[in-house]
């Protein structure tokens, strides 16, 4: 009998009801906060209805999205930071740092205390990278702010959030790291990626191994209203640079990639010994539910490169990394979640020789 | 160039400008490990070397309890080196047992891991190392855990400890020593602060442990001798020994005590004196004991001279008689004076030595009582015949009163009247001419209370208590004016004890006269028949009698007396010509001296009891010595009967009367 662990990447789409009320309020508004409660008891309890081993809150409250929820409201900054253009045209923009001291105005370790109230399983946390975080600091530099000064606070903060996940119990710490891919296509040189991995593992260094065995790293090509914003990279570009992060779990967007063996070619050969591959097996993006069938195909394929012991399964992305994202309905978020624990669940079966 | 182009190329801008700034990070970064690196480096050599040179064993397992680490003390008491002993679960390596037990003993490490806590020094245990030797532990351990709170491992830090389980046991056993030694055994530091006080010490000086230590030692020296303690202290910081110091000391009640103390340094383990240890013994007895021992030396000495003097003194007068005799051969009345003033001072002499051989016999406890129902008046008659001479040429008055029924008492007559002439004799001595004397006589409950009263020179009240003593001081110019040696009363005691009784002497002081009180428990019942009287000498049946004596004189008038009394009487003067003689003479009776020249009495007496003859003859030892072991050994010897000289004729004849008819009777 084996096991193959399955975790989610993060977001679910929020409850209508949050939606609905964000359109017209501000996030921080404590009126919402009984919306917050019953969306992440709500999420809590639809995910571990499915069976998911690992549970995450959907991250109901990161009332923007997945990559400013930390820095949402902070005063040293402007709206007007650096677009991301995806695929169907539209473009999210990051915040622009227009003085210091760089600072956190939320931990994610607030989130997962929220969740643990209600969850009975498991509760994974997803943070923002301090790559994704790096490209606040303008082109110019900022008068008595030092680049360098804030590449010191990034990093603090960013330990600081992690810490105080693992602290509180998170049964992983996912490390976005979504503008790896996009660095690729930023900078096809390489340069920003092996920046961004520096700067990253200048981070993850902070941590023991033990304690880096329970952090991860997500890479994907970027999901929002069902489009990417880095689809069209080689992950021939991006992958042996990504495995150089010194951390224990890698989340790596694959049900979407026209060709899945060339990939898991990929990550049999650069991946190391002591890292576990978590291969995506649901595509987001896709509004067709995936069948268990189909993902346990999907992973019985990952393992003949990937090696049992050292595979995982999860979604490609989060179902709704930005929370105004109606493109995927809570419904066929679980859908697939459901199947691909079913999925998985036959695979190991399979595989176990049962 | 589109606007998102420009943007686009603002953003590879602002990346490129960060990886300058992260990669001055990632130096700053690979510095600080390097530091970190080089920190780290040091602490493990330098806990490396800590760990090699530090006396303990010390292994580390992992969080399963297999070992990752030991040390080379470990490494020798295991005797498992590093190389072996990795990744072997720890009980492999490092078996213990229960020392007393022999059950296995949960190992510390092990549950150091399990409970999470360190686990403290576990004694009792026995460390089993890979060639089976044994060696007592003593070991603790604790877990190892990260920055975080998780387990590690463990570490394990053990030790030999069979030097000090035996300096241990050899600390008790000292300890034991000086707590129950009878001695004061005290510490104290060189300016006399008391560090320890032995139970012998609280015994000693009445001072518990927690009154004395920390006080200064001058709690138990009495203020005059202060001085000394500092002389004592000035010889102990110079390195010596002081020993058998004998001093005063005083107790928490006051009381000065005799002490001989030896006191000693005590030194630290560089040799540096830091103190003194001192043994204090309580020698006041052993002082009072040697001056009880002075004194009755001095009394001895004192005695010896006038047992001397008074030895002498009936010599002068029975040369003078003997001179007389000779003078005045004719002079019948002239020969009659000299012979009573030389039988009363040849009596005197008896007297003198009978006491001695007594007094003698009761402090060694070979008197024998012989021992009947006799009648209280009896023995006053005896006693007041003896002592009348004596109080009446003093002119003194003797009233005697006595109860006027017949009292009877268990003892022997003779002894008793001796206690009472005594006493008597003792009155008449101390009391002035003309003056008076009281004997009387009462039934106290089931005890006769015998009283001597007199009207002379009284005892002091000091001297009351040891007026029964032996050669004791009290009127010693007086005894050797009234003559005598002193232990009349000595001899009254020791008589009045073996009777079961008690005497005591009481005085209003000097001048007022004496009392003497004897109380002796009284016989119940009738009265029986009265003890038979002395055999007065008289002629009795003609025999062969052989004297032996090697002092002519002695025997010259035996067989004189003997052949006045009508009998055959041949004398020998050695053992061999008393064998030769009697072989002869065939004598019934003979006299046998023992300590002879050539053959003793008691080889004479074997040699004649060969002889068919000799069988059945009456010999009778006839000797100076008169003790138990001397009767057993003339006994032993063949002879029928013993006598101590002088032998005067009555008991002489009383004795072969007695010896005849036991023998008639044997006979038939």
């Amino acid at each position: 009998m084996i096991t193959i662990p399955t975790e989610p990447i993060g977001s679910i789409p929020r409850t209508p009801a949050l939606i609905e009320a964000l359109a017209t309020r501000d996030g921080a508004d404590p009126a919402l906060e009984p919306l917050y409660e019953e969306a992440i008891r709500d999420t809590i309890a639809r995910f571990e209805a499915t069976g998911s081993p690992v549970v995450t809150d959907g991250e109901q409250r990161k009332y923007h999205n997945f990559w400013t929820y930390c820095v949402h409201g902070l005063p040293n900054s402007a709206p007007d930071g650096f677009p991301i253009p995806f695929a169907a045209g539209h473009v999210r923009r990051m915040l622009r740092l227009t003085g210091g001291p760089f600072r956190y105005q939320r931990r994610a370790d607030a989130y997962l205390e929220a969740a643990q109230r209600y969850a009975h399983a498991p509760v994974k946390q997803a943070v923002i990278s301090p790559s994704a975080l790096s490209l606040m600091y303008p082109a110019e530099a900022i008068p008595g702010y030092s680049r360098d000064q804030f590449i010191q606070d990034l990093l603090r903060e960013h330990e600081t959030e992690v810490r105080g996940c693992l602290a509180k119990g998170a049964h992983k710490v996912q490390i976005d790291f979504t503008e790896a891919r996009l660095a690729v296509k930023i900078d096809p040189s390489g340069k920003l990626l092996h920046s961004f991995i520096d700067l990253n593992n200048l981070a993850l260094e902070r941590f023991s191994a033990a304690e880096r065995r329970r952090l991860g790293v997500h890479t994907c090509p970027g999901g929002d209203r069902d489009s990417t914003h880095s689809a069209d990279v080689d992950y021939a570009e991006l992958l042996p640079a990504l495995f150089q992060l010194e951390v224990g779990n890698f989340y790596i967007a694959l049900a979407g990639e026209p060709d899945r063996p060339r990939v898991l070619k990929i990550i049999r050969d650069h991946m190391k010994a002591d890292q576990q591959i978590f291969v995506g097996v649901i595509a987001p993006i896709d509004p067709r539910i995936e069948t268990a069938e189909e993902v346990c195909q999907r992973v019985l394929e990952a393992a003949q490169y990937i090696p049992v012991e050292r595979l995982g399964a999860t979604d490609d992305c989060g179902f709704a990394p930005f929370c105004d994202d109606t493109s995927t309905s809570r419904d066929t978020a679980f859908a697939k979640i459901g199947a691909r624990v079913a999925g998985v669940a036959l695979a190991a079966k399979k595989l176990g020789g049962g | 160039m589109s606007i998102q182009d420009n943007e686009q190329e603002l953003l590879r801008s602002v990346a490129l400008q960060n990886a300058q700034s992260i990669l001055l990070a990632r130096r700053r970064a690979d510095e600080e490990l390097h530091r970190a690196r080089e920190a780290l480096q040091k602490e493990s050599e330098l806990l490396r070397v800590t760990l090699a040179s530090i006396g303990d064993g010390v292994i580390s397992t992992d969080a399963d309890g297999r070992v990752t680490f030991l040390n080379g003390v470990a490494e020798e008491l295991t005797g498992w080196p590093q190389t072996e002993a990795a990744g072997r679960p720890l009980d492999d390596v490092f078996k213990i047992v229960n020392e007393y037990t022999r059950d296995p003993a949960d190992n510390p490490a092990l549950r150091a891991l399990r409970e999470g806590h360190v686990v403290e020094l576990v004694n009792d245990t026995l460390l089993i190392a890979r060639d089976g030797t044994e060696r007592p532990i003593s070991d603790s351990a604790a877990p190892i855990r990260d920055a975080a709170g998780a387990t590690l491992g463990a570490v394990l830090v053990f030790r030999d400890v069979t030097e000090e389980k035996h300096a241990f046991a050899t600390r008790a056993r000292l300890a034991a020593i000086v707590e129950s030694s009878d001695d004061a055994i005290v510490s104290k530091t060189l300016d006399g602060v008391i560090l320890s006080w032995n139970a012998g010490a609280e015994r000693l000086f009445g001072y518990t442990p927690e009154e004395a230590v920390g006080k200064s030692i001058r709690l138990i020296i009495p203020p005059e001798r202060h001085d000394e303690e500092q002389e004592v202290l000035a010889r102990i910081r110079r390195g010596e020994r002081v020993e058998h110091f004998d001093t005063v000391r005083v107790t928490k009640s006051g009381r000065r005590l005799d002490i001989s103390l030896t006191v000693s340094p005590v030194r630290d383990g560089s040799g540096r004196i830091i103190g003194a240890s001192k043994v204090g013994r309580d020698v006041t007895d052993r002082k009072r004991a040697e001056e009880a021992l002075r004194e009755a030396d001095r009394r001895k000495d004192e005695f010896i001279a006038l047992l001397a003097h008074e030895l002498r003194n009936p010599l002068a007068p029975l040369r003078n008689g003997l001179q007389v005799l000779r003078m005045a051969a004719g002079d019948l009345h002239a020969v009659a004076q000299a012979r009573t003033m030389m039988d009363r001072q040849l009596g005197h002499m008896v007297r003198l030595i009978d006491d001695l051989l007594d007094i003698s016999r009761i402090n060694q406890n070979k008197m024998e009582l012989r021992r009947s129902r006799v009648l209280l008046a009896d023995v006053i008659s005896s006693a007041v015949e003896t002592a009348r001479p004596l109080i009446d040429a003093a002119g003194q008055e003797l009233t005697v009163a006595l109860p006027p029924e017949p009292v009877f008492l268990d003892a022997d007559l003779t002894r008793l009247a001796q206690v009472f002439s005594n006493l008597l004799t003792n009155s008449a001595k101390y009391t002035e001419r003309g003056g008076r004397i009281w004997l009387s006589a009462e039934l106290q409950e089931g005890d006769v209370v015998v009283a001597v009263r007199d009207t002379g020179i009284g005892i002091p009240a000091d001297a009351l208590s040891s007026i029964f003593d032996m050669f004791s001081q009290v009127g010693r110019t007086i005894e050797r004016s009234t003559g005598g040696l002193g232990i009349g009363l000595a001899l009254v005691r020791g008589l009045v004890e073996m009777h079961d009784g008690v005497v005591v002497a009481a005085s209003d002081g000097p001048g007022k006269g004496s009392t003497f009180t004897v109380k002796l428990p009284v016989l119940a019942g009738p009265l029986a028949a009265a003890p038979g009287g002395e055999t007065r000498a008289a002629a009795g049946p003609r025999r062969r009698y052989l004297v032996v004596d090697d002092n002519r004189d002695s025997a010259a008038s035996m067989v004189m007396m003997l052949k006045l009394l009508g009998n055959d009487v041949r004398a020998a003067h050695d053992g061999v010509e008393a064998v030769e003689v009697a072989d002869g003479f065939r004598p019934d009776v003979v006299l046998m001296d023992v300590g002879m020249p050539k053959l003793d009495g008691y080889q004479a007496t074997r040699r004649i009891r060969e002889r068919p003859w000799g069988q059945n003859i009456l010999i009778i030892a006839l000797t100076g010595w008169g003790q138990t072991d001397d009767r057993a050994r003339s006994q032993e010897a063949g002879c029928d009967g013993h006598l101590v000289k002088p032998v005067s004729l009555p008991d002489l004849q009383k004795m072969i009367a007695e010896l005849t008819l036991r023998q008639e009777r044997s006979d038939s």
